[in-house]
């Protein structure tokens, strides 16, 4: 049977009472689209509508919908290379932090090695690529790379809540 | 009018050459080439003076900030430039992070936008 465009699981759990942010609102939430870039808007419309649910600030929730449609381009672009498969994003929330995993069967693309340390204005600009990079560097708090055994791009993020 | 299926154009000419560039919608890379070519069709008609009203915009990815921060560098050798007008909180949040507020002069109201060009 041929997989449908989305696969989407999700569950809650925590009691609401124990936590400064509302706990009933934990979950972990998995969905698989195609590596297609008209998939994008949908993509960060999901992850915005999820962000909006914790109490989260727009900025933060804009950067965390930023780093996952910079990653996805990036895994389009260098792993696919235009050939079909299909991305799995992983959105996991706790009182904490908010991760996001993104995995993918391109080839090798280990992002971590290609993101600029500074970025350069005189000689930034869209050929050069890179930026995308820099702002989930820059505006996650943990950034991690693995190729798994069974052959997957697993870029793994997170973003701690601040402490209220 | 210029319609897109994820993102609307439209742009005015103002006196003194000034475009005024309204998108709505978003840039990301479904359609990331329509965005190019739509501001390079601008500078190529010889408008240097480019005003983007960025009001009704949800979302713009690294590749659109390259883009307009190259077009920018562009049109200001012809004594012109990229002025920003209405960008949201979270967008303009992204170009401080990156530095750019150092390069654009960022606007909320269309009349000192346009103003700025004939300082």
């Amino acid at each position: 049977m041929a997989e449908n465009s989305t696969r989407y699981s999700q569950t809650k759990k925590g009691n609401e009472k124990d936590s400064p942010r509302n706990s009933s609102k934990y979950f972990h939430l998995r969905f698989i689209v195609p590596g297609d870039v008209q998939e994008l808007a949908a993509i960060r419309d999901r992850v915005e509508k999820q962000s909006a649910s914790m109490n989260l600030s727009d900025e933060e929730a804009y950067q965390i919908v930023s780093a996952v449609d910079e990653t996805c381009t990036n895994i389009i672009k260098h792993a696919y290379q235009g050939k079909e498969g299909n991305i799995e994003i992983s959105l996991k929330v706790d009182s904490e932090r908010f991760e996001i995993e993104v995995a993918d069967k391109g080839i090798y693309f280990d992002p971590t090695l290609n993101i600029p340390q500074e970025i350069d204005q005189e000689k930034i600009g869209r050929q050069k690529g890179g930026l995308g990079l820099f702002i989930i560097k820059k505006t996650m708090d943990d950034l991690n790379y693995r190729f798994t055994m069974s052959g997957e791009n697993k870029l793994h993020l997170v973003k701690y809540f601040r402490s209220e | 009018m210029k319609k897109d299926n994820v993102f609307e154009i439209t742009t005015r000419l103002e006196e003194g050459g000034i475009m005024i560039l309204k998108i709505a919608g978003y840039v990301d890379a479904s359609n990331i080439n329509h965005f190019e070519q739509q501001l390079g069709e601008q500078i190529n008609k010889g408008y240097y003076k480019i005003i983007l009203d960025c009001s009704e915009l949800e979302y713009l990815n690294s590749s659109a900030l390259g883009i307009i921060l190259d077009f920018h560098k562009l049109a200001a050798k012809h004594q012109g430039g990229i002025r920003l007008l209405n960008l949201s909180h979270r967008i303009e949040s992204t170009f401080n992070m990156l530095g750019f507020n150092d390069y654009f002069l960022i606007f909320s109201e269309e009349k000192k936008a346009i103003e700025s060009f004939n300082k």
